[in-house]
């Protein structure tokens, strides 16, 4: 993790950094978004030059055993995986509520220039931010390695996952995201009983379509309306 | 008119006459027009992201859906025996229903929705038609047997001059103000009485159709298609994005520019890197990104002013001198 933070820390620093010259956040958001794109394509080639495109897992001496709670069968690393999950989001909410840092942000979020104004180092405030999300990302990864097989170029899947996921809680809606990640955990593991399984992923989009025609501003909160 | 535009004209028409006799009376090789095939059908995605990207500033990651969708529709039309331009036409018309699918929810809000909505619709189509074929579709046999590479080169010349001359003519027309005035700046354009989301679902229909065309060239052009998540896969979309951002979007001559680069440094680069070849796009990509966000264009508006400076500067020098 601490890797992960230092990783997102230089790229918010080489890629991110030089976008802060364009005046309007829209502009920045699409050029971000793109270049992060194109960080995306190269990464994965690079990942299948040096490790092939097959599929791998990594196999662990407790990979296969389960735990049994009131009867429902659950495996240690699901277990450990949920685990990670609350203490993430529980140090992320104490972040983001309890410190000054955590007061930088969501000020930096809401009007970066008013922000700056009132002695705020937005540049720094969003460097920090940038590696943290990087770091939780990388968290993830080491939980999806135990459980499932991962291949080069899988890292889309996994993306689409976690925006369907912040569109079901709603931006800027942390408290939300655990609720959110379970609804929509529990739509797909379902939806495999009713389908074929491999449409898991069509059904996040149908997910994502609906909410986003029906309740924009996500599932829980009760707030203004987007857009 | 044609006073003011003679030399633009001419231009043109050098090129289109190039592009249409030097086929006709030398013998390239199978190679070279394979490779002029695939020239055209990256001009044709590139300008349908153009279109979209850059003129109306919306960032669509989802090109290989419409893609994918107008190469199925195209190929089993026309192994149905219906003749080509009219599937060409029916599997373009078929990706504004996917567009409009895709477009009509996550253009009515700002922010990241559009992105991430047409890239899920790719992914998930890309899922889906996996599953549904999964073995490798084949045209027909008396299909391959009349094979001829001429006909591809010449369907997909008509289509890029049509699109081009489409795009020149979008630009000049009010729907073409209103997309940049959207780029510029939404929220004035929206307060200056201009439809905002009206014309950005328009423009999102006519960029599918777009690539409802390029997909269906390559449907007209590929004899089969071993993997069909292949043909939904993210290196259209990239290809696309790629060639607009080097060549310079927002602009007419930027995604040809861009698209022919492409394809060239591509050839080289896949003989002599191998796969490396990708990465080495990627990197350029992020480069022109964020040292030349204008692309070639923008760098040749550069080198222009530059050099005008330099001729009033010499200028100057002269007249102190005399």
């Amino acid at each position: 993790m601490l890797v992960m933070f230092v990783v997102g820390v230089i790229t918010y620093q080489l890629l991110f950094s030089p976008l802060l010259k364009y005046p309007k956040a829209e502009m920045r958001l699409d050029k971000s978004l793109l270049i992060t794109f194109g960080l995306v394509w190269i990464i994965d080639n690079l990942e299948t030059l040096f490790w092939t495109p097959n599929s791998r897992v990594v196999i662990t001496s407790y990979g296969n055993g389960t735990v049994n709670i009131f009867g429902v069968a659950i495996s240690y690393t699901g277990l450990i995986g949920m685990g990670l999950a609350i203490l993430a989001a529980a140090t992320l909410h104490v972040i983001l509520t309890r410190t000054y840092f955590g007061k930088h942000v969501r000020a930096a979020t809401e009007d970066a220039g008013a922000a700056s104004l009132s002695g705020v180092n937005v540049q720094l405030t969003y460097m920090i931010s940038c590696g943290i999300a990087v770091a939780l990302a990388g968290l993830a990864g080491v939980v999806i390695v135990t459980s499932y097989s991962i291949t080069p170029g899988g890292g889309i899947v996994w993306l689409l996952t976690a925006m369907v996921v912040v569109t079901l809680a709603g931006t800027n809606n942390m408290n939300y995201m655990i609720p959110a990640g379970i609804i929509l955990g529990v739509i797909q593991s379902v939806s495999t009983l009713l389908v074929n399984p491999a449409y898991q992923q069509p059904i996040a989009l149908i997910i994502f379509l609906l909410i986003i025609m029906f309740r924009p501003q996500g599932l829980f909160s009760r707030g203004k309306r987007l857009a | 008119l044609i006073a003011i535009y003679w030399k633009k004209i001419s231009i043109s028409g050098v090129v289109l006459a190039v592009m249409i006799f030097v086929p006709l009376f030398i013998n390239l090789g199978t190679g070279i027009m394979n490779q002029l095939v695939t020239l055209l059908i990256y001009i044709l995605l590139a300008q349908s992201w153009n279109l979209i990207g850059g003129y109306t500033g919306q960032i669509n990651l989802g090109i290989a859906a419409f893609f994918g969708c107008s190469v199925m529709v195209t190929h089993f039309m026309w192994v149905a025996g219906i003749s080509i331009v009219i599937s060409v036409l029916v599997g373009s018309l078929s990706t504004i229903i996917l567009a409009a699918l895709i477009g009509i929810p996550t253009l009515r809000l700002k922010g990241m929705y559009f992105a991430v909505g047409t890239l899920a619709l790719a992914q998930a189509l890309q899922v889906i038609m996996q599953n549904i074929f999964n073995r490798a579709i084949f045209t027909r046999g008396d299909y391959v047997q009349s094979f001829n590479i001429n006909y591809r080169y010449y369907l997909g010349l008509v289509l890029v001059v049509i699109v081009l001359t489409a795009i020149y003519f979008i630009r000049r027309s009010k729907l073409g103000q209103a997309l940049v005035a959207i780029r510029d700046d939404e929220q004035a354009a929206q307060v200056m009485g201009v439809n905002t989301f009206k014309y950005k679902v328009i423009s999102l229909l006519i960029s599918a159709f777009i690539a409802g065309l390029a997909g269906s060239l390559y449907a007209y052009f590929r004899l089969y298609f071993y993997y069909t998540g292949d043909i939904f896969s993210l290196n259209w979309t990239f290809s696309a994005v790629i060639a607009v951002i080097i060549g310079g979007g927002g602009t007419l001559l930027g995604p040809v520019l861009g698209s022919i680069f492409l394809v060239i440094l591509g050839y080289i680069f896949s003989l002599t890197l191998g796969q490396a070849n990708l990465i080495v796009f990627g990197l350029l990509f992020i480069l022109v990104m964020l040292f030349m966000p204008q692309g070639f264009m923008g760098g040749a508006d550069l080198f222009r002013s530059w050099l005008s400076r330099w001729r009033k500067r010499t200028l100057k020098n002269r007249e102190s001198n005399i």
